[in-house]
């Protein structure tokens, strides 16, 4: 009976004491028993909840719960049980926040399907002979099925906004230093951003005021101020849109079209539509791939086994790729050709950003170039986790925020998904842009329909 | 600075991996050296762009410094610090013998 209410409405009821936090506990844990064997969500479930008062929530499994086993979906981190609190799992906490249990996702975080995870791929919940997207892909396929609420994901570029994208929901993005890394279990430490998996706009307003904030814990987070993220939310406001003809390059004709039906919605209800130049997004995956993998070789260099976990033949076969080509883009004579040469594009790319949000103020553009994918099948594609985030890496290399909406199925019954881009630190304007977006989709009420009928 | 190269030997391979502290086995050197060089030849697009106007400095960057003192709210006791170790002795990591 709560399947289908938002966190929002679900925070409502615990607040008016029309329903207990161990009611909702007991509600969503016999959903998971249900329905997660099919799906594959969670690697771990609270069973010894401190907080079963608390509004309830799911957390990727790269995010260290204090006393909650945190694996990042490796053999390496297996038995793992982290002896502090990462940021954000603090401050929700704090919030009277009841986690549910640690989500899925590719190991390390390292792919956008979560077949690297050392568990089990997430299953997708439009179809289950499909994956859900990655990394975050626990996440998105538990809200997705109403076995949690709403969830907290990270994206280091696409592992938010892709799985969103796949299995139909909101999925948030926010400017790299709005949210504390603190705690985080590393992938690109220059790209790492923590972020809201949820039903709606509103729901991922609601975690972002929670945890976004400086942190002297993490020194990259920043000292900007955080607005309230509801307050102007639900205002009717016009704006420039811009629109990039290389975002469309490449995408399937059915996601290009229903992303443009959009847009054109848009322009009647009174924004104005702007066609902008931005660079190619094949640029920005060259940028990613040296750079991410550059920061994955330092960051993984910990494992080792004596402090912590197993030790490094636990590693799976594309973390030791991760390992190795960061490890080259970084050694003694490559060093500048790869890594120096990467972080001045990177310069550009930002410029590019910059220059176009003076034209606009959000651009908009599909999330993905195709929908989810059956298990197995990224054997086909040789840059695989490049080729599905093509899209998402330029905003993820130039650290602007941006979010995924659902706008509707394809012809094969699978979530299609549209993002929306803006300057850095702009979360307040994106969330009231993604706002009339999501009222000029039907996505809200089918998806219930849907879920109501597949899940219960 | 080395130019750089297309595809890499089974040498570098092994020497990579050397640095990386992973020990490969046969097979997935020789799959390391075929993904490897594609991706590459990849990134190899970077080089098509312009970048010597762009500096990547002070402006750019900036370092957040805080002060070098001990915040015992942060510390781990002992037992915090040793509760995930495979191998202890005495309220001692153990490490492998590198002497």
């Amino acid at each position: 009976m709560f399947l289908g209410l938002t966190l929002t409405e679900l925070s409502g009821l615990l607040k008016q004491k029309k329903v207990t936090g161990s009611e909702l506990s007991d509600f969503f844990q016999e959903r998971i028993e249900k329905y997660d064997k099919d799906l594959n969500c969670f690697i771990t479930i609270n069973k010894q909840s401190d907080n079963l008062a608390g509004l309830p929530l799911a957390i990727k499994d790269n995010f260290c719960t204090k006393n909650l086993r945190t694996t990042a979906s490796s053999k390496v981190l297996d038995q793992f049980i982290p002896q502090y609190e990462s940021t954000v799992t603090a401050r929700l906490k704090k919030a009277n926040i009841n986690f549910l249990g640690k989500t899925n996702m590719d190991a390390w975080a390292h792919g956008s399907s979560t077949e690297t995870s050392d568990y089990g791929a997430t299953k997708n919940p439009f179809d289950l002979t499909r994956v859900s997207g990655g990394s975050s892909g626990g996440s998105a396929a538990a809200v997705a099925a109403g076995i949690a609420p709403a969830a907290i994901g990270s994206e280091t570029a696409g592992s938010i906004r892709q799985p969103a994208a796949w299995c139909g929901i909101v999925g948030l993005k926010p400017t790299y230093g709005r949210v504390s890394r603190y705690g985080v279990v590393a992938m690109g430490s220059s790209f790492d951003c923590p972020g809201p998996m949820t039903q709606t706009v509103e729901d991922a307003a609601f975690l972002l005021n929670i945890i976004a904030g400086s942190d002297p814990n993490d020194a990259t987070t920043s000292n900007i101020a955080v607005p309230d993220y509801l307050s102007d939310l639900k205002t009717k406001k016009t704006h420039t849109i811009g629109v990039s003809d290389e975002y469309f390059e490449g995408v399937d004709p059915q996601i290009s079209q229903s992303v443009k039906q959009l847009i054109d919605r848009l322009q009647k209800q009174g924004h104005k539509i702007k066609k902008i130049k931005l660079m190619s997004p094949q640029y920005a995956i060259s940028v990613y791939t040296i750079l991410q993998r550059s920061e994955v070789s330092s960051n993984l260099a910990r494992y080792t086994g004596v402090r912590y976990g197993n030790d490094r033949s636990f590693f799976g076969e594309e973390a030791k790729r991760r390992i190795m080509l960061g490890t080259y883009t970084l050694s003694h004579g490559y060093y500048d050709a790869y890594y120096k040469k990467a972080t001045a594009v990177r310069e550009i790319i930002r410029a590019d950003f910059k220059k176009v949000f003076q034209e606009a103020d959000f651009v908009i553009a599909p999330t993905t170039p195709m929908t989810a994918l059956k298990l197995g099948e990224w054997q086909k594609y040789p840059f695989f986790g490049e080729i599905m985030d093509v899209l998402n890496e330029p905003a993820a290399v130039a650290g602007i925020p941006a979010i995924n909406l659902p706008v509707g199925l394809d012809k094969k019954g699978l979530p299609m998904g549209l993002q929306i881009m803006a300057p850095h630190f702009e979360e307040a304007k994106l969330l009231n842009m993604a706002w009339l977006v999501e009222q000029e989709t039907e996505w809200r009420e089918s998806w219930l329909k849907w879920v109501k009928k597949q899940y219960s | 600075m080395r130019k750089p190269k297309k595809a890499l030997t089974k040498e570098e391979i092994l020497r990579l991996a050397s640095l990386s502290k992973l020990d490969l086995n046969d097979s997935e050197v020789r799959d390391l050296e075929s993904k490897l060089s594609k991706t590459i030849s990849f990134i190899e697009n970077l080089q098509e762009i312009d970048t010597s106007k762009i500096v990547v400095d002070a402006d750019t960057r900036k370092n957040v410094f805080r002060n070098d003192e001990v915040d015992s709210k942060r510390q781990f006791s002992q037992e915090e610090a040793l509760a995930n170790a495979a191998k202890t002795r005495d309220g001692f990591f153990v490490v492998d013998r590198i002497l």
